[in-house]
């Protein structure tokens, strides 16, 4: 028996000691060399056509283009809108309206230029004493099938007759006879979707109803009440089919949003619950192939059903903005077409243009021997400076071609609380928090990507250990001259003099009023100022929890200065700072109240309001609340010294410290700062040249909006109603108090995610009167510290 | 040779032949007895092996790996950043100090409890029915159950206020989280602690208790001289076992107060959840490793104190 134990003994010894030297050998060594591309990795040819029209604004009431197509060797795109009325128009019962409205068909050839018009107004109208126009265009087999509504221009009903017709497009001419659709006599139909082989119509009578016809016939139509429950289906917002031979419906029914499977052969209708993953996935179906196309590339369904990567955006170099939500108007075997919308500016009378995308695979890969440059992007789209910095540096680089990595914040969330929107703003905190933390591992062991895009918003990142010190290179020999940036916005970007991101585009935010009721020269209220303000100006209703709770209010004043209160590793809310505010808070910012005013529009004389919070991202998104007049300014919200408007960074782009190509890194980074690639930023640019461009081109389209309303108007319009129509006065110097906001601009608004949803906590119940302010600083400290003691 | 002496050396050689052949059956029966004994311990040998022991060498790995990406070998990194680190530190000194207070008072009251019901008092199976209850509640119960007592706005600081006017104690955010906590411990674990008790104190042999009487030992000399003597296994299974459970008191402390509460109550297991969250697999596996140790240590003090008070009674 002796034996036994020892020679058991021995042998479970033996065991775990081979394990471990098993297990250790298992601990390699990484080879530490960066992905390079070569000749064979898979490549798209891109070419890429903006569709040029002759269209000029000035001649029109309203000229939109829509729903473009790729016909043979043509693109074909409806153009709809209304000429410029003269005077009187109106009022005169002879007035032919039907010369005046904008139905074109405008052909385009390979190079985007215009080749021909055909104004089909002239081809559709039934006689002089209708009015006809195109609801929507569709492939057909001659070329283009349009449905129109012919209405009699002197009938006192609504009533119209809705209509099928085809174009032959070698002829400019209609084929055969049009055709009468079968619809009530209200019947109006506001959209058609080709979708799974059919011409799906969704129609507007007394409710919205599908219609499917294939073939010009009418094959089946949608009987909701009946299939889903009487008026239960609303308004229509998209549908599309899933690539399996049914049309997904989103409809709105009694303030919600539901999906309906739809089956174009009987027209039956069955509600449906979905992923959102889904329901963002578009199929279009070409030569016995269903494809989608997702924010990575073009995807495609095997003969499985199951999706693989068809064209990825990754394999080829395009502007990832401008294809988020274009449409596939072609595919085969070796390339698509995708019809996608450019640049849109601040004048919104130019309407952004249809770009065409061509994709070709090509023998072989033209970067080969370029070093693959990972870029993250936290923020999961990209905005339009982004994703033209991106297709601008992947094109000028010599060696470098950056690859796309996405993040979504999503995948981080609590399923069980996603789309609750009562724990919305705390889960998307907790959301944040995770991908943080995620990210830090993969940054800290190298495996990371070597470029992030969004980085601003998560400042548990701000560490050298996981982002570069980007002061050194922007000093540096091949750095950036700073004179022509807004350098107090880069000033208030560094954490302890260091600047982990460069913020490319920001919004500015704070409280939007008239200067004549602040103290004079003010940039922000001190909590005092903001105490009297709210209680004279806004005759006691504060601006911010009309729409916010205290605590997101509170959180947000807290973002704008938290970092004193977090230092070398340290926390320390034991600050008069901190004491002030969470005072102030308690005793003078009373708690929201739902009064029932969802449908107020604030900015409006009506609404009463003195003082509005806003994010400001352009100078339209002021005029709305620039009632006024030349005193419209914004000024930051209430802290204890004042600080001017905070600013939200919203693109931004930071290095890895453990990336291997910085230097490849860098020149991203130039590259997204560069004044080529800001004049495109969405938000307010931080190049200040890029920055006027954009007020420019705001300050034309105001002037022209606002001289067409004037004379277009029987009386003056006042200042007071200009926002109404999201204008200003020319006159009032708007543009310079915009200017004037940024350049005040001392402060970013991040917070520690982990850290903010610690105080949130505890501060509760000393909001409520349940605890001191001592006790709730002492138990914030210690939980705060742990946090940052874990993270050394 | 004389007949005698031949008849002699074929008895001998009868005899060492015998011998052989008693040698080669015992033999094949202890291989015999191996096989069967293999046979029945590989299917327990192969789990444990399996769940315990394989998970056990890759944590090792891990610890020793760059992180959870990158299997880079970093020697003793991770080690020395978990050890310096000054959430680690606290973690450690909380769930040691709990574990020293509350295991050694989970054995004494216990002990006391379960001689009490073995005196003879009436009622005994209905108190060891009451006391055993708190094992059989689950634990979401419990956190329900001590949010409602102990909470800012709950049972014990409505006493307190009503009764005696004292002002609210933050029970769980305070310098007194640590007692609510051993409260909790103490309650779920007394009656288990004092079932293994009675059961062992109902062992200990009266012939020698009476001899003891006899002999004019009285009942503290007969307590310390022979009852502790052979409660020493049971009282060394109580205390692992309470050590045990001294850890698994996490569950309840992260339910009442989430990933970071006030820092009496982090413990190691805080520390390594959190690292498990953050994905920081290194730090938690070098966390995991060095607790092991401190653990081995521990028990290993206690196999020793068994063996040094209790030996004589199993031998």
């Amino acid at each position: 028996m002796v034996n036994y134990r020892k020679v058991s003994a021995c042998a479970l010894a033996a065991t775990m000691v081979l394990g471990m030297g098993t297990m250790m050998t298992a601990c390699t060594n990484k080879s530490g060399k960066a992905e390079v591309i070569s000749a064979s990795d898979t490549w798209y040819n891109t070419t890429r056509i903006v569709l040029k029209d002759s269209y000029d604004p000035a001649d029109y009431e309203l000229i939109q283009h829509d729903q473009p197509m790729v016909c043979g060797d043509k693109y074909v795109v409806l153009y709809a809108g209304l000429k410029k009325m003269p005077a009187g128009a109106f009022t005169d019962p002879n007035f032919d309206y039907n010369s005046y409205l904008v139905s074109d068909l405008v052909e385009f050839d390979k190079d985007g230029n215009e080749i021909r018009t055909l104004h089909l107004n002239d081809m559709i109208v039934k006689s002089a004493d209708y009015v006809a126009q195109v609801t929507s265009v569709v492939p057909s087999e001659k070329g283009v099938g349009i449905y129109y509504i012919n209405q009699k221009t002197k009938a006192l009903t609504l009533d119209v007759e809705n209509s099928y017709a085809e174009i032959d497009l070698e002829t400019g001419e209609l084929v055969g006879e049009p055709q009468l659709l079968e619809l009530g006599k209200q019947a109006y139909v506001a959209k058609v979707v080709n979708a799974e082989g059919y011409d799906c119509l969704e129609v507007s009578d007394e409710n919205f109803q599908i219609v499917f016809y294939k073939d010009g016939k009418q094959v089946s139509k949608t009987d909701f009440d009946k299939d889903i429950g009487k008026d239960k289906v609303g308004y229509i917002d998209s549908m599309y089919g899933n690539g399996a031979g049914k049309l997904l419906v989103q409809a709105y029914s009694d303030g919600d949003t539901i999906t309906l499977e739809v089956d174009p052969q009987s027209g039956k209708a069955q509600q449906i619950e979905t992923d959102a993953d889904i329901l963002k996935k578009h199929y279009t179906y070409f030569e016995g192939n269903e494809y989608c196309l997702t924010s990575d590339g073009i995807k495609k369904l095997n003969a499985s059903g199951e999706e693989e990567d068809f064209i990825m955006f990754d394999d080829c170099n395009i502007n990832r903005n401008e294809s988020n939500g274009g449409n596939i108007l072609a595919a085969t075997e070796n390339g698509a077409v995708l019809a996608c919308t450019g640049f849109q500016s601040d004048n919104y009378f130019e309407q952004a243009p249809t770009v065409i995308y061509t994709f070709e695979k090509a023998d072989s890969n033209p970067n080969e021997g370029k070093k693959v440059l990972k870029v993250a992007n936290l923020n999961t789209t990209f905005s339009y400076n982004e994703a033209e910095g991106l297709r601008v540096f992947n094109e000028t680089n010599k060696d470098c071609f950056a690859k796309v990595v996405t993040y979504d914040v999503d995948d981080y969330k609590d399923s069980k609380t996603k789309g609750n929107s009562e724990n919305d703003s705390i889960e998307e905190g907790k959301g944040k928090a995770q991908l943080a933390n995620a990210l830090a591992v993969e940054l800290m062991s190298g495996d990371g990507p070597d470029v992030i895009l969004g980085a601003a918003d998560y400042a548990e990142l701000f560490n050298e250990d996981y982002l570069v010190d980007l002061t050194t290179y922007i000093g540096g020999d091949n750095g950036l001259d700073t004179s022509k940036y807004f350098t107090n916005i880069i000033d208030a970007s560094k954490e302890d003099g260091k600047l982990f991101y460069m913020p490319n585009a920001f919004v500015f935010s704070g409280i939007v009023c008239d200067k004549t009721t602040i103290p004079s020269g003010a940039v922000g209220f001190t909590l005092d100022q903001y105490k009297t303000f709210v209680s004279d100006t806004c005759n006691g209703e504060d601006p911010y929890t009309l729409d916010s709770t205290r605590l997101e209010f509170f959180e947000e004043c807290l973002s704008n200065c938290h970092e004193a209160m977090i230092k070398d590793g340290k926390a320390n809310f034991d600050q008069q700072e901190f004491r002030d505010l969470a005072n102030f808070f308690k005793d003078s910012i009373p708690e929201h109240v739902d009064n029932g005013d969802e449908d107020l529009v604030y900015g409006m004389p009506e609404d009463g309001k003195n003082a509005y919070v806003a994010t400001i991202g352009s100078l339209p998104a002021l005029a709305m609340y620039s009632r006024f007049g030349a005193n419209t300014t914004v000024v930051g919200l209430p802290s204890s010294d004042g600080k001017g408007p905070s600013v939200y960074i919203s693109d931004s782009v930071s290095i890895s410290a453990k990336s291997e190509n910085k230097d490849g890194a860098w020149e991203f980074v130039k590259t997204m700062s560069s004044d080529e690639v800001l004049q495109y930023a969405d938000a307010n640019p931080l190049n200040k040249e890029a920055l006027d461009a954009k007020l420019k081109e705001a300050e034309k389209f105001n002037t022209d909006y606002y001289n067409l309303i004037t004379e277009a108007s029987d009386t003056p319009i006042s200042d007071e109603e200009l926002p109404m129509y999201g204008l200003y006065n020319p006159d009032s110097g708007l543009p310079e108090s915009y200017k004037a906001s940024i350049e005040s601009v001392s402060s970013i608004t991040t917070c520690d995610n982990e850290i903010m949803s610690i105080v949130i906590e505890e501060i509760q119940p000393f909001f409520e009167g349940q605890k001191d302010l001592d006790s709730v600083i002492e138990i914030i400290n210690n939980r705060a510290q742990t946090v940052l003691d874990e993270r050394k | 040779m004389s007949e005698k002496q031949q008849q002699r050396g074929e008895v001998l050689l009868k005899r060492s032949e015998l011998n052989k052949q008693k040698k080669r059956l015992h033999r094949r029966r202890k291989i015999l007895d191996w096989g069967v004994f293999t046979g029945y311990l590989l299917p327990s040998l192969l789990g444990v092996f399996l769940f315990f022991f394989m998970p056990l060498l890759m944590l090792l790995k891990t610890s020793f790996q760059k992180s959870s990406t990158n299997t880079d070998f970093v020697g003793f990194t991770n080690y020395t950043r978990v050890i310096t680190n000054g959430a680690f530190k606290d973690a450690s000194i909380n769930t040691l100090t709990f574990a020293l207070i509350a295991v050694p008072l989970a054995i004494v009251l216990a002990l006391l409890i379960a001689l009490l019901l073995n005196s003879g008092m009436p009622g005994k199976s209905i108190f060891r029915s009451i006391l055993l209850n708190p094992m059989m509640v689950p634990v979401a119960s419990i956190v329900l159950i001590w949010q409602v007592f102990f909470s800012y706005n709950g049972v014990i600081n409505g006493w307190l206020g009503n009764l005696f006017g004292l002002d609210k104690i933050d029970w769980l955010k305070s310098s007194y989280a640590q007692i609510v906590i051993l409260i909790m411990f103490i309650w779920k674990n007394l009656g288990y602690n004092m079932v293994l008790f009675l059961a062992a104190l109902n062992n200990i042999p009266t012939e020698v208790i009476e001899s003891a009487k006899m002999d004019g030992a009285g009942p503290v000399k007969r307590f310390f001289a022979i009852k502790m003597h052979y409660l020493s296994s049971t009282i060394f299974f109580v205390g692992i076992m309470s050590l045990i459970n001294s850890f698994k008191i996490f569950r309840e402390v992260y339910l009442l107060t989430g990933d970071y509460p006030f820092d009496t109550l982090y413990m190691l297991q805080h520390y390594m959840n959190n690292a498990f969250r953050h994905l920081d697999y290194s730090r938690l596996s070098s966390g995991a490793i060095i607790m092991c140790i401190v653990m081995i240590i521990i028990v290993g003090f206690l196999f020793f104190a068994e063996a040094k008070f209790g030996g004589d009674i199993e031998e």
